[in-house]
């Protein structure tokens, strides 16, 4: 079993979703091979690397991770399904070289700043449609509210299982253990929505205090 | 009126000439100044969530690419229409680097927004997609921040026939 990663965040190290799929790794270490990770580009000339596009198409399942971006995929993501999609005509045009047979099962783990988790809604229908074009073959999505929140308080139990029990999800599936639903899993913090409206309304009044004092970006030095 | 049409180059097929030739007589017609801004996807770069463009006055993007230089250069129009080909029901990585990364540009309240989508083959599904990401994420309509006071309108093509319908809804607002 093959298994890719897709970190679609430019957050580096401090990505949340390269969070998720680090803790969906661990749940994974029965399988012997360890996941590829590709992690999408700031810019990007050309295509995505040959080494990047063949670790995705040679793998038997595909989890990719991603911050909702104005209610989307990042741009840098949406850029490599692009690439990803048009690695199949480019194997058409050889002849079916390297052609995928069935498609790779593809799971989603989507997280934003809202506290809802329908918003991620139309990101993952995205993805559906990505699946049904290119043939992959869409499994289920872990939609995640407050990504970040989600993060920084996974060491609470009630969180940990909430997310360790849906993560469980996408791992028992690559590995062929489960026989549940497709439906998306929603992990939401457990602060009350009062208090993340609360906390969110304080944090734009500060930013919009913050841009009366702060300098132009452009001023900064490079 | 000023506006101010934001493309993608490498998305450009016989549909959007036949739109962009036809918002180009509309504007003319009605003696509007139109300008076409076009991205070029190897010349723009991805949004980094640097957050800067939100914390800052100037509400600018650091990078320098023709993005970041047009959130510098304030874009001077009345009205932005979006021009972005639909793939899997979301706009091309070029125009979505922009809407990722433009928040100078989307978030003018005294500047409406008009987003077209476009494409031949787009299949019922993925324009309903894209409708839906945009009707019910922006403008008046949306449910996500009931309080969002956009003036945010989408359409989708696929014919040279709903071409003219999206033109004649536009005549109807300008």
């Amino acid at each position: 079993m093959k298994v890719c990663f897709i970190n679609g965040s430019l957050q580096g190290e401090k990505a949340s979703s390269l969070f998720f799929l680090r803790a969906l790794q661990s749940l994974l270490d029965r399988d012997p091979a360890r996941p590829d990770i590709v992690t999408v580009g700031c810019r990007t000339r050309g295509r995505h690397s040959k080494e990047d596009i063949a670790a995705i198409r040679s793998a038997d399942a595909v989890v990719i991770a991603f911050p909702l971006f104005v209610y989307s995929l990042p741009g840098a993501l949406t850029r490599l399904l692009e690439d990803w999609q048009a690695s199949f005509a480019d194997a058409e045009q050889a002849k079916g070289a390297g052609s995928d047979p069935e498609g790779a099962r593809v799971y989603a783990i989507v997280n934003c700043a809202f506290a809802r988790p329908e918003t991620n809604r139309e990101a993952i229908r995205v993805l559906q449609n990505f699946c049904g074009r290119t043939g992959q073959r869409w499994r289920f999505a872990i939609s995640i509210g407050c990504g970040a929140v989600v993060v920084m308080t996974s060491r609470i139990p009630v969180i940990r299982r909430a997310l360790t029990s849906a993560l469980s999800r996408i791992a028992a599936d690559i590995l062929g253990e489960a026989a549940g639903g497709r439906e998306t899993i929603s992990v939401r913090p457990i602060i009350p929505a009062f208090v993340g409206i609360t906390i969110r309304r304080t944090l734009e009044w500060r930013a919009a205090r913050r841009r009366k004092k702060a300098a132009r970006p452009s001023e900064i030095p490079v | 009126m000023k506006i101010a049409c934001i493309s993608d180059k490498g998305g450009r097929s016989a549909l959007s000439e036949d739109l962009w030739r036809k918002l180009r007589v509309l504007a003319e017609a009605r003696g509007h100044a139109l300008q076409r801004i076009e991205l070029d996807r190897d010349e723009v770069s991805s949004c980094t969530g640097c957050f800067l463009c939100w914390k800052t006055a100037s509400r600018e993007c650091v990078s320098r690419d023709p993005i970041g230089n047009l959130t510098r250069a304030k874009l001077d129009a009345d009205l932005a229409v979006w021009l972005a080909p639909v793939v899997f029901g979301t706009a091309s990585s070029a125009v979505k680097n922009a809407m990722d990364r433009g928040d100078l540009l989307w978030l003018n309240p005294k500047r409406a927004a008009v987003v077209i989508g476009y494409s031949e083959d787009m299949d019922n599904e993925e324009r309903s997609t894209f409708l839906d990401l945009i009707r019910l994420h922006r403008g008046a309509k949306d449910v996500v921040h009931p309080e969002n006071k956009e003036d945010v309108s989408v359409f989708a093509t696929r014919s040279a026939r709903d071409n003219d319908f999206i033109c004649r809804r536009l005549g109807d607002m300008l």
